[in-house]
């Protein structure tokens, strides 16, 4: 009796650790995630700038990773670079376009696993009115508990490069680069 | 030690600055405008029709856009940038086809119309959110921009004696974009003040032309042209990025009047004539520029010495 109760103990058990390993969804933690860019000024240096208000979820299937999705919102809005100046510029119908276009998105169309950890999500990036493919590399750092609120989480660290002149951002190409790096740092928090 | 030091001639110095007039891709581009300038404003003076001539300050503002923004906006256009070449391309036409038809029936109402079509469709995003704040921009806007096609029109139109002629126009246009470069600056797009400075290189070359050989080369097709990328420019800078001085941008209005003024002030018509008053007038037409720039500087030192540190 104490066998049976102990093998269905195991099943029940290792079902309910199958069952966290399955396609879970996920709310981006805005406090713990971050997303900058860095762009080639006259060759001496990148300069680096960031959004910090964005949001979206991603649904993550370990098992079965192209199953994932992914879609983030991130208003154009908040861009920050350091300069008051430049980011007057930078918001303005030249470049980014706030009035006309206040957001940008990223709705992720395909996902590949490469190893346990690392993979690679392609999806369309919609920026100034016009969407192109955005390819990134993605590091799954971490899937568990967070200690302190003890919500499932989980955290990935993207990177990826594109061009502004995809975009329609043209001006100043060549002392200004065209390779825009991404740099993205996601925690989110499961959906209860 | 250059060669011609002991002639106190410092040759690497003039080396220097053509090195960094080439690395500057504002002044490089400004170079090649005027160069272009120059080139077309010398090929039509050897076709004898005028809206032909007309169309070169267009040419030069497209030219100019072109090499700011480094590409042909895809049609439909995306944003009101990209609106800014279509609007000095589809204006110019109409005025080309105004200048074929030898009519001046429709100026006023063109002046009036043209600047509303500008204004309208650039801010359309912000007035469909229904923003009374940009309605009664855009309405200070259509306004102003109404005064300055006017302007632009009757000083073109005009003889060299009474106004300037078609030099004073060029000279009208090259004042509006050079106040209003600064401006552009202070309101967030350095883009349009590259716009604006390239803009003014190549039409600086038509004035040359226009100098030396008269030919009426500011027509419609360049009022409407030129004159309309100008404006849909100022609205964008002011409707889209929104962060416009709106005393600066208002001074811009002393421009059209200022030759005018100026010359019944201080060339009485008895004693300067000729190419002398016209030259005249048009340095008149410019001094605006430098009261704009001057009260830009003492509403924003911070800024712009912050644009100093920041090179």
């Amino acid at each position: 009796m104490k066998r049976i109760f102990a093998a269905t103990w195991t099943i029940v058990i290792l079902l309910a650790g199958t069952a966290t390993a399955v396609a879970a969804d996920y709310v981006i933690d805005l406090t713990h995630s971050h997303i900058l860019f860095m762009v080639d000024h006259l060759g001496f240096a990148k300069m680096v700038g960031l959004f910090t208000n964005f949001g979206g979820n991603f649904s993550l299937d370990p098992e079965n990773v192209a199953a994932s999705k992914l879609a983030v919102t991130i208003k154009t809005d908040s861009l920050q670079t350091q300069f008051a100046p430049r980011d007057k510029d930078l918001k303005g119908a030249d470049w980014f376009n706030v009035t006309e276009f206040p957001e940008m998105t990223f709705v992720g169309t395909e996902f590949a696993k490469k190893d346990e950890h690392t993979g690679t999500i392609t999806g369309n990036l919609t920026l100034r009115g016009m969407t192109k493919p955005v390819r990134l590399d993605v590091v799954l750092n971490k899937v568990g508990q967070n200690p302190l609120d003890k919500k499932n989480s989980a955290g990935l660290s993207a990177r990826g490069t594109l061009k502004r002149s995809d975009f329609g951002m043209k001006a100043f190409l060549g002392p200004i680069g065209d390779d825009i790096d991404i740099i993205i740092e996601i925690e989110a928090k499961q959906k209860s | 030690m250059s060669l011609f030091g002991d002639l106190g001639f410092d040759h690497s110095k003039s080396i220097n600055a053509t090195v960094f007039m080439l690395d500057n891709p504002i002044l490089r581009a400004a170079l090649i405008c005027f160069m272009l300038g120059l080139a077309l404003s010398g090929l039509v003076r050897l076709v004898p029709a005028p809206p032909v001539a007309s169309l070169v300050p267009t040419a030069v503002f497209l030219t100019s856009y072109v090499m700011t923004y480094q590409q042909v906006p895809t049609f439909p256009p995306v944003g009101a940038v990209n609106k800014i070449f279509y609007i000095a391309l589809a204006a110019a036409l109409v005025g080309f086809v105004l200048d074929l038809l030898r009519t001046t029936k429709l100026d006023r109402a063109l002046a009036v119309i043209v600047p509303g079509l500008i204004v309208g469709w650039i801010g359309l995003p912000r007035f469909a959110s229904g923003n009374l704040d940009a309605v009664a921009t855009a309405s200070a806007l259509w306004l102003g921009g109404s005064v300055v096609i006017w302007r632009l029109n009757v000083v073109a139109k005009s003889t060299a004696e009474r106004n300037g002629g078609s030099l004073v126009g060029i000279a009208m246009l090259m004042a509006l974009m050079s106040a209003f470069a600064p401006v552009a600056l202070l309101g967030g797009s350095s883009t349009s003040l590259m716009l604006c400075f390239v803009a003014v290189a190549g039409l600086g070359a038509a004035a040359v032309w226009e100098f030396l050989i008269p030919r009426d080369a500011f027509g419609a097709p360049s009022v409407l042209g030129a004159g309309s990328g100008f404006l849909a420019v100022v609205s964008t800078v002011t409707l889209i990025t929104r962060q416009i001085d709106s005393v600066g941008l208002a001074l811009l209005l002393l421009i059209p009047y200022a030759g005018q003024l100026g010359a019944w002030l201080l060339l009485p018509p008895d004693r300067i004539h000729g190419r002398a008053r016209q030259v005249l007038v048009g340095l008149m037409v410019g001094s605006p520029v430098l009261a704009v720039m001057a009260i830009l500087l003492l509403r924003h030192p911070e800024f712009f010495a912050s644009m100093r540190a920041e090179q």
